[in-house]
């Protein structure tokens, strides 16, 4: 057995952590046939739903909206403005539910075009907006700017992509709210840190490091041992979660309706500068929780290799989850003063939906370079100081 | 082989643990006796590299450990003072691991795992969790363990706790038999553990190695300073205040006593052969009773 197969063995292939996953399976499993259902309801409902969706597939139908809208009207006599709870009102009645979702969708079609009031100053949207505000700046004498170009950008971009389309995809927004949603932090992260953190402190505590450091493996080949373990573990919990997620959530209902859907027709995803379709974005999405969550399982376990106390790596690991959380806790002027830690905080980077939902770039040497390209480098530059970070620790550690 | 510590001093805070200790070995056995205190694990660390000096350099046949790399360790077989297990590991498992940990091939580590483990009469418990283990089975698995990929330097912080007289000369004969031409250096509290094996034995104290000799050599220096002598059993405990005892057996009404002191304490005090013990309390118990007078 190489030390790669013990290191997984006491971080995964034991009875404990065994059950534990488990029982994560079935929480998770849980989770997508739970989301799934409370979203139409039964199959039945489902399948009103998919047709009365089918006629309206594709550009705003001006009739329907006209209907839908009356509709809506009539929800917030009953339900008050809350949008929230409208949507949990409706949410057991198909033919409601689908009058707000094309409501809301006749919404955001005005918004492509004239921006919503609710947008801030620094992050415009809306073809007509953008427009105008490019015309400013060429006024201005500002075309060669940071701004001008991202704004430039901004505008090819949506007209690029178009209009959006309405299509039924309300099973793949569930997916990627299960995906892509701060929730994820709380029932995938919160595990994997607890996974994780006995990784290097373990050693310690048992007394095991006597052993290790001593020997000719000890110093180097056990951290390659124990990062791959990390990843193994990390890729297999993160694997069970969306897999998990993906099946039960679309077992509810039987179909993959929307799967060829532009990701755009996704209410959260209406504003993202992607031409992808759902079945597409579905496996961005992945890749990206699988990519983010084995880069904070490597954070945490660079935690672990820095202390001996499996509950203290957990509460340091939990910090560092949810810090930006906290930034933005403590009001907008701290926020903008700590933009840099709120964009990529772990809270931020592993959340899909924060990361793809809308036009978002960086200023590197004057060019636009979108936010999910910038938290790639950033997440690679994490992985790699963090393993090094365990690899100089292990060369150095001392048993006292 | 040899292994040379040059001027290798170690502080914990304000705190000198190891005071410049210089020292050279060989192949062979070296027994490392001293009180609580002494600095005596923290020399056996540093020289299992897991604790860096402050201080100081090692040599390994002339090349500084430092620059060895990871093949310093590949020389080393090292027994720590306290026994760590993994709960859910069996002791195969475990003997397994510290193979993997040492880079030894599995099926050259299933081969010393076996033989190793009848050596130290763990044969039908290798699938047993270790955790489930006496003391003495844990001590002898560890003893396993060190001695799996036959290393050329045996270090070993306390390897007999634990393990009941039958154990510990069963012992004694693998590490006799095992140092022919290796470097085993042994940390003990336990004097009987080297007097009969050990080449060299280091006396050490308050962070410095203060005497090295053979048993022979230190017996010699306390030649008439073991007494015998019968006292009342009411004079003992004012007696042993004023005195190094080395032992009391009772015989009728009296208490025969076995005192170590250069000068004769009673008149019916007779001379006694002294062993290494008895130089372990004549440098430990007698010198210092004498300084502080």
């Amino acid at each position: 057995m190489s030390l790669f197969r013990f290191e997984l063995r006491k971080l995964m292939l034991n009875k404990r952590t065994l059950a534990i996953l488990a029982i994560m399976l079935i929480a998770y499993a849980a989770v997508g046939f739970g989301t799934s259902y409370f979203l139409v309801g039964s199959g039945e409902s489902y399948k009103t739903y998919s047709e009365l969706a089918k006629p309206v597939t594709g550009l705003l139908d001006g009739q329907r909206a006209q209907k839908a809208l009356a509709s809506y009207e009539a929800l917030k006599q009953r339900f008050g403005d809350n949008p929230e709870m409208i949507y949990y009102g409706t949410s057991s009645d198909p033919v409601l539910k689908f009058d707000v979702d094309y409501a809301n969708f006749a919404g955001y079609v005005e918004e492509y075009h004239n921006g919503a009031p609710s947008d801030s100053l620094s992050a415009p949207y809306g073809v007509n907006v953008l427009r105008e505000n490019l015309a400013r700046m060429e006024r201005d004498g500002k075309p060669g700017t940071f701004a001008y170009k991202s704004a430039r950008n901004q505008l090819d971009t949506e007209i690029a992509l178009g209009e959006p389309r309405f299509a039924n995809t309300v099973e793949w927004g569930n997916l990627f709210t299960n995906w892509g949603d701060t929730i994820m932090l709380f029932i995938l992260f919160i595990p994997l840190a607890f996974l994780i953190s006995p990784v290097f402190s373990r050693e310690a505590a048992t007394g095991m490091d006597n052993l290790i450091l001593s020997s000719r493996n000890g110093r180097r080949k056990i951290v390659t041992a124990k990062l791959s373990a990390v990843a193994v573990t990390a890729l297999t919990v993160l694997g069970i979660y969306l897999l998990a997620t993906f099946a039960c959530g679309f077992l509810s209902v039987g179909t993959l309706e929307g799967w060829n859907a532009a990701l755009r027709s996704v209410p959260h995803y209406v504003r993202a500068p992607l031409g992808l379709t759902t079945l597409q974005f579905t496996f961005v999405s992945a890749l990206w929780v699988l990519l983010s969550g084995t880069v904070y399982a490597l954070v945490v376990a660079f935690i672990s290799s820095r202390m001996k106390s499996q509950i203290a790596v957990l509460g340091v690991s939990l910090i560092v989850l949810f810090l930006n959380i906290g930034i933005a806790a403590l009001g907008t002027g701290v926020q903008t003063a700590l933009q840099w830690f709120a964009d990529f905080g772990v809270a931020s980077f592993a959340v899909v939906g924060e990361v793809f939902a809308g036009y978002k770039v960086y200023n590197v040497f004057g060019f636009p370079v979108p936010y999910y390209a910038v938290l790639l480098v950033f997440m690679a530059a994490v992985a790699v100081l963090t393993s090094l970070g365990m690899y100089v620790g292990q060369k150095r550690r001392a048993v006292a | 082989m040899q292994l040379f510590m040059e001027n290798i001093t170690k502080k914990f805070g304000d705190k000198d643990v190891l005071k410049g200790i210089t020292l050279s070995m060989e192949n062979g056995v070296y027994g490392l006796l001293g009180p609580n205190g002494a600095g005596k694990t923290t020399m056996i660390r540093i020289l299992a590299d897991i604790l860096r000096p402050t201080q100081g350099r090692i040599l390994i046949n002339g090349q500084d450990k430092d620059t060895c790399g990871d093949e310093y360790r590949a020389k080393i077989g090292y027994l720590p003072q306290d026994m760590s297990f993994y709960s859910d590991f069996s002791g195969r498992d475990y003997l397994q691991y510290a193979a993997m940990l040492k880079g030894m091939p599995t099926a050259k580590a299933n081969e010393r795992i076996e033989a190793l483990a009848h050596n130290v009469g763990l044969s039908g418990d290798l699938r047993r969790r270790c955790v489930t283990y006496s003391g003495g089975m844990q001590r002898r698995l560890g003893i396993a363990q060190a001695l799996l990929d036959d290393p050329e330097i045996l270090i070993l912080d306390e390897p007999t706790a634990g393990l009941d007289p039958h154990e510990r000369i069963k012992f004694r004969n693998i590490i006799s038999a095992y140092s022919k031409d290796r470097l085993v250096l042994l940390s003990t509290h336990i004097v009987s553990d080297v007097d009969s094996i050990a080449r060299q034995i280091m006396m050490m104290e308050y962070g410095s190695i203060n005497r090295l000799g053979s048993a022979g050599d230190y017996i010699k220096q306390i030649e008439n300073c073991v007494w015998d002598m019968k006292i009342p059993v009411d004079r003992l405990v004012a007696f042993q205040n004023s005195a190094v005892i080395s032992n009391v057996i009772p015989s009728g009404g009296m208490m025969e006593v076995r005192v170590i002191d250069e000068k004769k304490p009673s008149g019916d005090a007779v001379p006694a052969a002294p062993n290494l013990e008895d130089a372990y309390l004549y440098i430990f118990n007698y010198l210092p009773l004498q300084a502080a007078v």
